[in-house]
């Protein structure tokens, strides 16, 4: 047995990453995306300069830019300098590109010194307003001042500090300060600013001690302009959070830094794209930022999934707890007065939908007061005893959970009474009856168990459904959970939530299937697991 | 047995009747249609049922010497993504935590909307208006006890233009901003590259954020964007996600304290159940009453416990045409439009009478001192002569008329885009189709979520399309709507109008600083969008709230109820 499920587990990791890649391109077919909602929303008062700015930030804070699944033309940080600086002087976009540029800092210099000289007049000025700010980081203003002609000054610099600007003498330095933190290094590195990102980035892979940490975040904040930092002294978990958060960073920030040459280059084309750039965190169950409200995707599951879990187990509960009863009962008096009203009553319930059913609930039961129409708990509930609790819990439940209850009660019983119905007409009951057992004990004893086989498959199928939630219930009752949360993502177009459910749907359903066939081998002494004795067959 | 045989017979009569009682029920509000169906529209007439004023006024019974103390339960409809202004401007995070949580610079004053000092004691423009210079308050605390300084403004700032932040929209505001510097503690000087009206409004919206709080971590999705902390007169108690928002009073509030003890936003999503729990007395404010529920629902004894508060805001629904397409082209066919469309008639029947037509975006009080543009009437006969006239005859026949332009046969046939899910926007689009099929145009409507629409109207993929224009400042630059620089490259002209007229008046107007010199610029400019509707304005919607009798110390305002001026008796605390 444990081989078998050891089995089905293998086979299950290429078919989750089949359904996530089916998933993915699916998700991104219907038009619009996530920029749409973003900029729609900024109200009619901004610029088409800055919409235009703010669809570039967003697309690229959520990866849009980049392709699904193969980059054939991965962008890094030479490519992104000349597309920035051929925009320079355009007088819309232009402050925009500048700013930029100034952001990225000294790494770009390798490219955009040796060049300058050659660069179109326009351009040049605004490449040399942008070298202008990044002096200042490397400490070069005074003598650029002092300078007669500015070009003639930054090419006269890159003759004699190219030297300075390689990975591997960036790395040397940055060891070494990460070690000891002397004055006259970290004065050496300023005049490198943001080269020495890429080296920063790789000290900081090498999960650094407190002291280590404290001097590779300084440094790093100082050059990107983005502070986050460790000092020595702060507990085990912030140096942890910081280091996950400059990580977190670099797998957003890489192609801003990085050139992509050679080997490197047939890297990028699989990494930088936008399924990679999903399916690399899904090891660490990081699901990625709600494009919605940049918060992280597995903090709303956390607050999210729990409330859904609890009022769709208790409806799954119920739902059998009534079905497999009443399925039995009709199956038994079948074509009696008994089975035809279950079966009117059961249909028109079930024809009956929730959102009506859940408004007259509201607008007659809560308009008298006897239960509360919202939310699952009272104000004041973190104060109640645990039976005060528990009353408070019921009677917000209540509603909520009869809602999404006596639609599946009508299936559920059809399905019991048929199975039940095949049950009683083989042999063996026939044979239990002849030697004398009472009808009771024949249904319960002999049929039942053989009985429940189509819902127990049913109940593995249910497994996503106590994830997915409901929109309507969860809309009319204002209960906080999946299913409103996945309907506004979908029209937002939140891709990550979008995705983090889908997966977790796949996860679930899969355990599902596998549960129900343990349970099958289980109800059924018939049904084995593929061992020797079956493939013998 | 023979019962049994009855009972399908029972049910299919039980069905019938449900169906034909909800029949019943719809010709009511239906009954224009059937009417527009067999001739001239069914008189509808708005007579004076509600009583709705210009924001800024008192609600009558509600003065009295405030008592401090109590709780006031306000409904919300959805949860703000979080509070930080600069990163999304959502319009309930600004009811939530602008001015009562986070303060601004300075800001406008809710009931005249005269620009007043809020975390800046005073200001000086100097330098042509190119340099300003406020005189920060002294003894501001920030909630958790640490004093504010100018070093925050200038952090704030810093923000702004810093392009790590995701704040290209806010941003937008401040585009005339070169350099900025904190001299002093309590000084800080804003220099300008060019002088802008709207910047002093626009101060009222840029929230000033504490430096030591977000000194550490990613700005973008700081945990103080959904904890703040602020120098309001409320500070944010917990945020229980799905449930509610509280917030209490400061205690060590700079100016004078707020009356109430808290105030607690209860998130109840569907509108329905909101009214339901004001039925249940579990809600003491609820706007934004659907239309319906203002006309059906109200019986009186809800209205023994709460007042109806009716105000018009600034807040306008429109109708574009991309002036692209062959049939928008010309302005005295698009005039014509404007005049089949009967306002009168979708007022009086979607809207319940909860609005009133209007001829300028702004509403008819605004800009001060200019008269209001009257509307175009309704005029069907007068429209199709100018159709005729304009070429656009039905040539082949079939019912629709056409024009030949550039030697095809171009009918008069578009698609009316609209946003999926407001029964309201189907009706409305209902009544206008019935109106141009008999004029012999052939509209047809199309419905797409939210992201589509807004993805087309950028991309001017689109020939005519609704939208609902809603602002909270005087102070508006009209530019970015109706400049022709706007009508490419993600701008929101999206109708892609373009007059040398207005473009000078825009380019000129945003540099004026008197404002009746602007306003009548701008009433000029009304006057050139009237007179050729590349938009149909049509209706300025009333705002509708229940406020329970409880709450004293209540007025309307374009910037919401003013929590912090907001008073419960103590009898009734």
């Amino acid at each position: 047995m444990i081989r078998y499920i050891g089995r089905r587990l293998v086979t299950m990791i290429p078919t989750f990453f089949g359904i996530t890649i089916v998933t993915f391109v699916l998700m991104h077919l219907p038009p619009g995306d996530p920029v749409a909602a973003q900029v729609g929303e900024g109200g009619m008062r901004a610029s088409a300069a800055a919409n235009a700015e703010l669809i570039e930030e967003y697309r690229r804070a959520h990866f849009l830019d980049l392709p699904l699944f193969v980059n054939t033309r991965p962008d890094d940080m030479p490519k992104q300098v000349q597309r920035l600086v051929e925009r320079l002087p355009d007088p819309e976009r232009g402050s925009w590109a500048a700013r930029q540029l100034v952001l990225r800092g000294g790494i770009i210099l390798p490219v955009l010194l040796p060049k300058l000289a050659r660069l179109p007049e326009e351009q040049r000025a605004g490449a040399l307003a942008v070298l202008s700010r990044i002096a200042e980081r490397i400490g070069a203003t005074e003598d650029l001042e002092q300078a007669a002609d500015p070009t003639a000054f930054w090419t006269g610099y890159w003759e004699l500090h190219r030297i300075d600007f390689r990975p591997a003498n960036a790395d040397r330095l940055v060891r070494r300060y990460a070690r000891r933190g002397s004055p006259a290094v970290l004065a050496e590195l300023r005049t490198l600013d943001s080269f020495i990102v890429p080296s920063v980035v790789d000290a900081l892979g090498r999960d650094p001690a407190g002291g280590e940490l404290d001097r590779l975040s300084t440094l790093i904040s100082l050059v990107t302009g983005r502070e986050v930092v460790y000092r020595v002294g702060e507990p085990e978990s912030r140096r942890r959070e910081t280091i996950a958060d400059w990580k977190e960073w670099w797998f957003k920030h890489e192609s801003d830094y990085a050139t992509f040459r050679g080997p490197a280059r047939f890297v990028a084309m699989a990494t930088e794209t936008r399924y990679f750039k999903w399916a690399s965190r899904i090891g660490s169950l990081s699901f990625g930022l709600s494009s919605r409200d940049q918060r992280p995707i597995a903090d709303k599951l956390r607050e999210k999934a729990p409330v859904t879990l609890l009022v769709a187990s208790l409806s799954v509960f119920f739902a059998y707890l009534f079905a497999i009863p009443l399925g039995v009962f009709s199956a038994v008096r079948r074509g009696r007065l008994a089975d035809r009203a279950i079966a009117v009553v059961l249909f028109v319930a079930a024809s009956m939908p929730g959102f009506w059913v859940g408004m007259n609930l509201i607008r007659t039961i809560g308009r008298a007061g006897w239960l509360p129409i919202r939310g699952l708990t009272s104000a004041g509930y973190e104060e109640m005893s645990l039976w005060g609790k528990a009353i408070d819990l019921t009677s917000h439940l209540a509603m909520p959970v009869f809602c999404l209850t006596y639609v599946s009660i009508a299936a559920l019983s059809r399905y019991q009474r048929v199975a039940m119905l095949e049950v009683v007409r083989q042999d063996y009951i026939r044979t239990a009856r002849a030697k004398g057992v009472a009808p009771r004990g024949v249904i319960w004893k002999h049929a039942m168990r053989n009985a429940l086989l189509p819902v127990v498959t049913l109940l593995g199928l249910q497994l996503p459904f106590l994830l997915g939630g409901s929109v309507i219930i969860e809309q009319l009752f204002s209960i906080n959970g999946m299913g409103l949360e996945t309907f506004e993502a979908i029209l937002y177009r939140d891709y990550n939530w979008t995705m983090a459910v889908v997966t977790l749907s796949a996860v679930l359903t899969m355990a599902g299937v596998l549960v129900a066939d343990i349970l099958y081998a289980l109800v059924d002494p018939r049904i084995g697991f593929g061992g020797r004795r079956s493939r013998g067959r | 047995m023979s019962f049994l045989r009855l009972v399908p017979v029972i049910l299919a009569a039980f069905l019938i009747s449900c169906i034909s009682s909800g029949r019943d029920r719809k010709r009511d509000g239906g009954r224009e249609r059937s009417a527009t169906d067999g001739g001239r529209p069914a008189a509808c007439a708005c007579e004076d049922r509600w009583r709705i004023e210009p924001a800024g006024r008192d609600v009558p019974g509600t003065g009295g010497t405030p008592e401090p103390g109590g709780t006031m339960v306000v409904h919300a409809d959805s949860e703000p993504p979080h509070f930080n202004y600069m990163l999304k401007p959502d319009a309930m995070a600004t009811w939530i935590a602008m001015h009562d949580v986070l303060e601004t610079l300075v800001r406008l004053d809710p009931r005249t909307l005269e620009i007043v000092p809020e975390l800046a004691e005073r200001w000086e423009v100097s330098d042509e208006g190119k340099t300003i210079t406020f005189h920060l308050r002294s003894g501001v605390e920030w909630h958790d006890g640490r004093p504010f300084s100018s070093a925050d403004v200038a952090f704030t700032f810093d923000r702004l233009m810093d392009p790590n932040v995701l704040a290209a929209a806010q941003r937008a505001d401040f585009e005339n901003v070169d350099r900025w510097e904190a001299p002093d503690e309590r000084t800080f000087v804003l220099r300008l590259k060019w002088v802008h009206f709207a910047t002093m409004p626009n101060l009222d919206h840029l929230q000033i954020l504490p430096r030591h709080v977000f000194a550490r971590g990613d700005f973008n999705n700081h945990p103080a964007n959904r904890a703040p902390v602020g120098t309001g007169p409320f500070v944010l108690d917990h945020w229980t996600p799905g449930d509610e928002i509280v917030l209490v009073k400061n205690r060590r509030y700079w100016g004078r304290p707020a009356w109430l003890d808290r105030v607690i936003y209860r998130v109840v999503r569907d509108r329905s159940v909101a009214f339901e729990m004001c039925k249940r007395g579990e809600i003491d404010l609820m706007w934004r009453l659907l239309p319906e529920q203002v006309a059906d629902q109200l019986d009186p004894e809800l209205l023994s416990r709460y007042n109806l508060v009716q105000y018009w805001p600034f807040k306008t629904a429109f109708w574009v045409y991309n002036t692209r397409r062959p049939f928008f082209r010309e302005a005295r066919v698009r005039r014509a439009l404007t005049m089949l469309i009967d306002r009168d008639m979708i007022r009086c029947s979607v809207e319940r009478c909860l609005s009133r037509v209007v001829g300028q975006l702004y509403p008819p009080e605004q800009p001060v001192g200019q008269p209001p543009i009257p509307p175009i009437p309704f005029d069907p006969e007068r429209a199709k002569a100018i159709l005729d006239e304009a070429g656009w005859r039905d040539s082949d026949g079939d019912g629709v008329r056409d024009k030949r332009i550039d030697g095809k046969l171009v009918p008069f046939r578009f698609t009316f885009l609209a946003t999926a899910g407001s029964t309201s926007l189907q009706r409305q689009a209902a009544i206008v189709q019935n109106e141009l099929r008999r004029a012999g145009i052939d509209m047809d409507i199309q419905q797409t979520d939210w992201v589509v629409f807004s993805e087309r109207l950028r991309e001017h993929e689109f020939d005519a399309g609704s939208l609902l224009w809603v602002f909270d400042s005087p102070a508006i630059d009209l530019f970015s709507i109706f400049h022709s620089s706007q009508a490419s490259g993600g701008g929101v002209n999206y109708g892609a109008w373009r007059h040398a007229e207005a473009d000078r008046i825009l380019d000129e107007a945003r540099h004026v600083l008197d404002a009746s010199r602007r306003n009548a610029m701008y009433h000029r400019l009304s006057e050139l969008v009237a007179e050729e509707q590349p938009y149909t304005v049509m209706l300025n919607q009333a705002n509708n709230s229940l406020v329970s009798k409880r709450l004293h110390g209540v007025y309307t305002s374009i910037a919401w109820y003013q929590e912090r001026d907001v008073w419960i008796p103590r009898a009734e605390q």
